[in-house]
């Protein structure tokens, strides 16, 4: 499914945040957002999730206005990965990963079994944690399992805001695989925010780099990821070279500017 | 790659160790448990009624012989359903309220809810707005002061973290029993009447109180359980909320209204009954249940401390009008379970 902007202005006061963007994502694209803290990432992911409203432009999901769709409908189309998932007592997986099918089957719904949930938690590899408490889980389980809830979603889109936040290194690229793996098998349009642009470079296979309020730079990661990108969005003296193994380029970085 | 490690359920059997974290899932074995616990509850609060056992085991037969079965069909059976009803309604109230509060010390009692219903029903028998035997009129006038008291932490809340919600809850609760105490004082001849809303009693109830309040009550259960779906999903945030198709205003607009109705019909019936609405939710959550398993375990609950609120009564020789009032035993042994759980979390 494909997601469109288009000249989106928006501000949470008198200060603009979001000022022009322009972006269009095809279907089956897995995009990474780069830029610094507060450039406004996660408030684009949030505004073309529809938690936000613009104050200007327009976002399309799949052709269809944002504003015109429903939550439900919404919530049909496209799944969110959060930052993070604010602990509940006693919750366990098998029960976080049946409300993926709130969207598509209300609240009666959700008192019977489901298939699709079944297939969610084989898919992500954490059907043997299923009647696990969340709050028990490791940091990568957990996502595994976040992962397994927008898979229950049965979207065409997946936003994920840092889905590698506070894991380490082996397991962030766990996360990435499986949302590579996902995207392949499934079909889904992705879009992540990554402040890794090793990561970005490596699993994304366009970067998009917010700065001064609007689209700085987008395009294939060799193209994106330069010393100019790190100097001028990132304020930092850097060098880029190439990844022989992989083809894609990877950063080393100096100093701050 | 992870898919290739990945294990299914029969790849780990029983290990020792692996399960000790997981929430057994409710079996026949565990309904069956719950179901002979809740009969001899039941059972054991209609025995220590004071009537002979002969007279309780003779309304079996579906009809009322003599006059010791006739003290407990309309004594003692409407003592155990109002025990039952209430502390069912209790249970869920404070699980929809802990759910959509995301705080595990939301509790009617903390939110101006059931405060607010208890000077409903007081305030409408000072005013004489209805005669003190009315069960509608208690029922009406709980759930006016509910709504009110639930309305007051609402404004001290508005547009904050639901989360503080608690706070401001207990606010309000102050507030309210200010006020109700402001009332008791200007007519302090009605105090020993309304001792057992304040404290919380399950005596005196009789059939035609239990006739609109069941309705409501049991309405009130089946609504909160057909929401399930909507508290699971409001439960972690409003994001998470938002992000699977729920309003999240919406559907916590939805959840209080459940929970103020049922604070109300309980209130109706039993006054200020404390710490079953805050304690059996935890339990029911252990339990790894939801609105249903937070009923039952409120009723028996209720029953529970009914039958040694009635012991109790039996030991001091039963000669204080009121007895031991049940809200008394539940203030007890509520504030000792918590502080139990408290510590083993």
């Amino acid at each position: 499914m494909s997601v469109m902007v288009q000249d989106l202005h928006f501000s949470y006061g008198p200060r603009p945040l979001l000022a022009g963007v322009d972006l269009t994502i095809e279907p089956g694209e897995f995009v990474a957002l780069v830029g610094v803290n507060g450039c406004g990432k996660s408030t684009l992911l949030r505004l073309i999730a529809g938690l936000l409203k613009p104050s200007s432009g327009r976002i399309l999901l799949g052709g269809a206005e944002l504003g015109t769709l429903s939550r439900r409908q919404v919530a049909q189309r496209l799944a969110v990965l959060h930052q993070s998932l604010p602990p509940v007592p006693a919750l366990t997986v098998r029960q976080l990963v049946r409300q993926g099918r709130y969207p598509h089957r209300g609240p009666l719904g959700l008192l019977w079994e489901s298939d699709t949930m079944e297939q969610a938690l084989e898919l992500t590899g954490v059907a043997h944690l299923a009647d696990r408490v969340l709050d028990t889980l490791s940091g990568g389980e957990r996502q595994r399992v976040r992962l397994a809830l927008a898979v229950a979603q049965d979207t065409g889109i997946l936003l994920l805001d840092e889905p590698t936040a506070h894991l380490d290194i082996r397991h962030q690229l766990e996360v990435l695989e499986l949302v590579r793996t996902l995207r392949a098998t499934r079909g889904l349009t992705v879009v992540t925010v990554l402040h890794d642009l090793d990561h970005a470079a490596r699993f994304a296979e366009r970067i998009v780099a917010l700065h001064g309020r609007r689209v700085w730079a987008d395009g294939k990661p060799k193209d994106v990821i330069t010393p100019e990108l790190l100097a001028e969005v990132f304020g930092v003296a850097g060098r880029v070279v190439t990844d022989e193994l992989h083809g894609t380029p990877r950063c080393l970085l100096d100093t701050p500017l | 790659m992870t898919l290739a490690r990945r294990r299914t359920p029969a790849d780990v059997p029983d290990e020792p160790g692996t399960h000790t974290t997981a929430v057994p899932r409710a079996g026949s074995g565990r309904v069956a448990a719950v179901a002979i616990l809740f009969l001899v509850v039941a059972a054991t609060h209609l025995a220590v009624s004071g009537q002979p056992l002969g007279a309780i085991a003779g309304l079996l037969d579906g009809t009322v012989n003599g006059q010791a079965e006739k003290i407990v069909w309309e004594l003692g059976v409407p003592r155990l359903l109002t025990a039952l009803l209430t502390g069912a309604a209790m249970g869920v109230s404070g699980f929809v309220l802990q759910a959509t509060l995301r705080n595990p010390l939301a509790a009617p009692e903390f939110s101006g809810v059931n405060p607010g219903a208890v000077l409903g029903i007081l305030g409408g028998l000072t005013l004489g707005l209805f005669p003190a035997d009315s069960a509608a009129g208690a029922l009406l006038a709980a759930l006016a002061g509910g709504a009110l008291g639930g309305g007051i932490t609402w404004l001290l809340s508005a547009h904050r973290d639901p989360a503080n919600l608690v706070v401001h809850g207990l606010l309000g609760s102050a507030l309210l029993a200010g006020l109700t105490t402001m009332l008791l004082a200007y007519q302090p001849s009605r105090f020993g009447n309304a001792l057992r809303w304040l404290i919380g009693s399950v005596d005196g109830r009789v059939w035609e109180h239990l006739a609109v309040a069941s309705w409501w009550i049991a309405g009130g259960i089946a609504v909160a359980w057909a929401c399930s779906g909507m508290l699971a999903v409001l439960s972690p945030s409003d994001d998470h909320a938002a992000s699977l198709g729920l309003h999240p205003g919406l559907g916590r607009a939805v959840a209080l209204t459940v929970a103020i109705a049922l604070t109300a019909g309980a209130a109706s019936l039993s006054g200020a009954i404390a710490f079953v609405g805050l304690v059996t939710p935890h339990v029911a959550r252990r339990l790894g249940g939801g609105v249903l398993t937070a009923a039952v375990a409120g009723a028996i609950a209720l029953a529970g401390a009914d039958t040694l609120a009635q012991l109790a009564g039996h030991l001091l020789n039963g000669t204080h009008r009121l007895g031991v009032p049940t809200g008394v035993i539940t203030a007890l042994a509520g504030s000792a379970i918590l502080i139990r759980l408290g510590r083993s979390q």
